[in-house]
């Protein structure tokens, strides 16, 4: 066969095998520049729904991979978020900037990178009209205690103690039966859960957290510093998909929660579509006008405020965030 | 089709057919309508009516699936209340609960501060088995909404649809308040039960009280979460108003608002695009609400179809019908067709075809006699026309003989103006008619010139004998007669058998050439008009009575002396009565002031100014009387 080529063929078929052996050499050295870090874990510290809608369709969509991040994202299962950051099954966790402060008071060394929320969510909803904080004196409020401690006891302390906060699970039929008068709950969740259900909302019966001087940011993104420090990369890598994947729930919220509640039935959750538009929608506008990813100083301060431990004051913004 | 709509049919019998057709139809869809109207709103009351029972149906067994529930744990209360502090007694009830046939799981909660923190579950695995197991002490079921119900309203309370954690199957809770005899709080038991078993249970009786094919049963929490919706999907994860809004059924939402509060009855909504009548009510015991959706479209199906057939059997019968009719039609047109041509024949001149008879011995029957009628009497007075417009042609003929003649009797020719050295006289006639009454003549006997004018009573043919009489009689006289000889001869002859009682006013005058002595007799005549030296003025006669009223009158002559320059006019009455538009009369004041005016001496230019003056004041008025007029000029 090769007697019956010419010297043309030749020089033609040694270049093509050239050029192929050079295109071998070149992917194999960009698959090993592009390969994977080791495999991280984004835990949630709540179950999966739209407040989760940026970090969910970066995971679903590979936004995550085309970062060269090889991330599990996982969502809250009983264990406290802070225990999955401290015993080190997660790299990435979500909190509020109050459960960090807190959780960072009891020597967890986390260190803020990404704030997503810039507003309170949280509202005070009465089955009658209210107008300031001071007319709950007296009152019982309903309320789940699994955050934001730190927050509920500001309220108490502002009442001078003269309120009873209850710890309920299923605040909300709790509240829906008729048990009690007041419940403290967050806007894009519990709030829309009532109006679903068929209670009246109005701005007479609703107060917000960011009316009586409490408007302390939530969620944001955490990690240890020990893992900030050596893998410094990899978090910016994380913010950018993080930001496209919120990027993307915010311009085709359709397709996102198509992508949510199919995540959250198979994830065994009740699912609820136009409650997860909703949550989606008023999740983009608690980030804010400016759509920040870092906490500001003023925002820093604010939380720290509601401290009485006076340790709080020994945490700096700058050890606090990246 | 367009051709249908914008040809229209041009005969009368399409016309009719047309009409009827079109009258037929719409008769027929308005009562067709209004039928299928009152059908359907029977068919929907009949639905209310039968929804409304099936839905009591629907609850009462929902109620009473609910209430075994209830009962297997309400029925243990005392027994557990009575071994509460024996854990071993409370467990065997647990499980005597879990054994019963629907429920899933039991349990009990002691309250805390009263009896100690422990919480007791009695789970049946899928094979029956009862495994009974007590929750850790970190499980914090004091702020479940299962346990905090009950125990801060004191009453039983149902939890909406969750998912269970084992088999990841959707649940309810039923939880019950187990007090003290002071109402105190001690424990709270209740029962999970499974809502597939329940909505299985309640779909096969659906399946068996359907009462249309279609119609689905929806049920909601106290907390407006579906426990049972056709789209299992939506089963435990959408309220009515998420569902409502996601799905643009705002109807919905003000329904289950009604039905929430205490109101239950039948509506007609839009459901997930298709309208729907939804019967509801509410479970008291347990604020549940129940909806029980029939589709119209499926309501409907059979009304359609039958709508549909009868739609062509009715399109069926309407062409058999209009081809009926249009023959019909035309049957019945014909008579009129027949009649149309016999008029147009008739309209034509033709009066000699008869027209068709027709027996239908209605309106048509009479149209035609009279058409026939018609034809036959504008036949005859057609012909009595031609007769009288023969007679007419013949009369107007002889008519015209009679003017030439009447003509031939005024002078004319080389005698219509006698001019000699002495005199010169002319004369105008112009009769309102063919023939008229008034007369004039002259002529020159033995040197003396005789005239006369006159005017006979009344007009036309009459007139004009009495006229024709007079002249011959004038004509007739010798010289030497007087005029009072020839007033008197024309007296007598005229009133010698005059049984008409016509007269005739009339001058006669005989004029001595050589003197210029003039002799005249007056019968009841206009008197004469003498123009001397520049002035008018009338002469004055005797005043005798026309002639021929009575024979052998005693008329008197009168005598007048002329001299040379003289102008003697005489006239009749058509003159001064000459009428214009206006109905005035020309006047013989008018007529005194134009011969005043006239320069000429030459009776005929006279006579000419004159008569042009009276023809402008008559301005094209009709001429109502005889016009004559004379002038003598006695010459200087």
């Amino acid at each position: 066969m090769y007697s019956i080529l010419n010297d043309n063929m030749r020089g033609i078929i040694t270049r093509a095998l050239a050029v192929l052996v050079a295109l071998s050499i070149c992917s194999l050295l960009r698959a090993q520049s592009a390969a994977p870090d080791k495999e991280h874990v984004l835990y949630t510290f709540w179950t999966a729904q739209s407040q989760y809608a940026g970090y969910i369709i970066a995971d679903e969509e590979g936004l995550f991979d085309k970062e060269g991040l090889d991330l599990i994202l996982r969502h809250y299962d009983g264990t406290p978020a802070t225990d999955m950051l401290s015993s080190g099954r997660a790299d990435f966790i979500s909190l509020t900037l109050v459960d960090a402060l807190e959780a960072r008071l009891k020597g967890l060394d986390l260190v803020n990178i990404y704030q997503f929320m810039h507003e309170s969510s949280f509202v005070i909803v009465s089955r009658n009209p209210i107008k300031n904080l001071q007319e709950l004196r007296g009152k019982e409020i309903l309320t789940y205690r699994a955050f934001n401690n730190v927050l509920i006891d500001e309220i108490e302390k502002r009442l001078d103690g003269d309120v009873t906060i209850i710890d309920v699970y299923s605040c909300v039929d709790v509240f829906l039966a008729g048990a009690f008068d007041y419940l403290i709950c967050t806007s894009y969740n519990e709030l829309m859960q009532l109006e679903d259900s068929g209670f009246k909302i109005d701005r007479g019966n609703v107060l917000r957290f960011s009316q009586s001087g409490l408007n302390i940011p939530e969620d944001g993104i955490y990690v240890r510093r020990e893992f900030l420090e050596k893998n410094p990369e990899t978090v910016d890598k994380f913010i950018r998909a993080c930001e496209a994947g919120w990027a993307e729930a915010e311009t085709d919220p359709e397709h996102s929660l198509d992508i949510i509640t199919d995540k959250m039935s198979r994830n065994l959750l009740l699912r609820n579509r136009y409650h997860e538009r909703r949550m989606l929608a008023t999740m983009i506008r608690l980030r804010g006008k400016e759509k920040s990813t870092r906490l500001s100083r003023e925002e820093f301060d604010a939380a720290c405020a509601i401290f009485d431990d006076e340790a709080i004051n020994s945490i700096s913004f700058e050890s606090f965030t990246r | 089709m367009k051709t249908l709509f914008t040809k229209r049919p041009k005969t009368f019998a399409s016309k009719l057919s047309f009409m009827l057709i079109t009258g037929t139809l719409a008769v027929i869809f308005l009562v067709f309508g209004l039928s299928s109207l009152i059908t359907r709103k029977g068919l929907i009351n009949e639905l209310i009516a039968s929804n409304t029972a099936r839905i009591s149906i629907f609850s009462n067994r929902l109620e009473k699936d609910l209430k075994v529930v209830e009962y297997s744990v309400k029925n243990r209360t005392s027994s557990f209340r009575e071994h509460i502090d024996d854990k071993d007694a409370c467990k065997a009830i647990m499980k005597e609960i879990a054994e019963e046939c629907n429920v899933r799981e039991s349990f009990y909660a002691l309250k805390p501060e009263v009896k100690g923190k422990l919480m007791v579950d009695a789970l049946k695995d899928e094979n029956g088995r009862i495994r009974i197991t007590e929750r850790p002490d970190n499980y914090k079921y004091q702020y479940h909404h299962y346990y905090l119900i009950p125990e801060r309203l004191r009453r039983d309370y149902w939890t909406p649809p969750y998912f269970t954690t084992i088999a990841a199957q959707r649940a309810i809770t039923y939880s019950h308040p187990v007090l003290d005899n002071e109402g105190n709080l001690l424990a709270v038991m209740g029962a999970d039960i499974l809502l597939e078993s329940l909505t299985d249970s309640l779909d096969a009786i659906v399946a068996n009280h359907a009462p249309i094919e279609g119609s689905y049963l929806i049920i909601l929490s106290e907390d407006g979460v579906y426990i049972s919706h056709p789209d299992r999907e939506k089963i435990a994860n959408e309220t009515y108003i998420t569902d409502a809004r996601e799905n643009d059924s705002p109807e919905l939402e003000s329904l289950v608002e009604m039905m929430r509060e205490g109101n239950s009855g039948s509506e007609t909504i839009s459901l997930y695009g298709r309208k729907n009548l939804v019967t509801y009510t509410k479970l008291d015991g347990v604020g549940w609400g129940i909806l029980l959706a029939t589709p119209f479209d499926a309501l409907f199906k059979r009304l359609s179809k039958t709508l549909i057939l009868s739609l062509i059997c009715l399109l069926l019968c309407l062409i058999v019908a209009g081809l009926l009719i249009s023959r019909i039609t035309w049957k019945m047109s014909r008579p009129i067709v027949r009649y149309s041509d016999a008029s147009m024949k008739i309209a034509s001149g033709d009066l000699d075809t008869p027209v068709d008879k027709v027996s239908t011995g209605d309106e048509l029957q009479t149209l035609g006699e009279s058409l026939e009628n018609m034809r036959f009497s504008l036949k005859e007075y057609l012909h009595e026309m031609m007769e009288s417009a023969a007679k007419r042609e013949s009369m107007e003929k002889e008519l015209s003989i009679a003017h030439d003649i009447q003509k031939s009797m005024l002078p004319s020719g080389e005698c219509a103006v006698i001019s000699s050295n002495d005199i010169e006289i002319s004369g105008f006639q112009e009769p309102a008619k063919e023939v008229g009454g008034d007369l004039y003549q002259y002529m020159m006997k033995d040197g003396c010139l005789f005239f006369i004018i006159g005017d006979v009573s009344g007009k036309g043919v009459p007139a004009s004998l009495v006229m024709a009489q007079t002249v011959c009689l004038f004509k007739a006289q010798k010289s030497e007669a007087t005029p009072l000889e020839i007033v008197n001869q024309i007296n007598n002859q005229l009133a010698e058998g005059n049984t008409q009682n016509m007269f005739v006013t009339l001058i006669v005058g005989k004029m001595e050439l050589g003197s210029g002595k003039l002799s005249f007799c007056n019968a009841g005549h206009d008197p004469m008009m003498l123009m001397r030296n520049g002035g008018v003025e009338s002469v004055e006669m005797a005043h005798n009575l026309p002639a021929g009223l009575f024979e052998n009158f005693g008329y008197k002559m009168d005598e007048l002396q002329l001299q040379r320059g003289d102008r003697l006019v005489l006239y009749t009455d058509g003159i001064a009565e000459a009428e214009n538009p206006f109905k005035e009369f020309y006047t013989l004041a008018r007529l005194e002031g134009r011969l005043l005016r006239c320069s000429t001496t030459v009776p005929a230019e006279l006579i000419d100014e004159v008569i042009e003056d009276v023809r402008g004041f008559a301005d094209g008025a009709p001429q109502s009387d005889d016009i004559t007029m004379m002038c003598l000029y006695y010459k200087q």
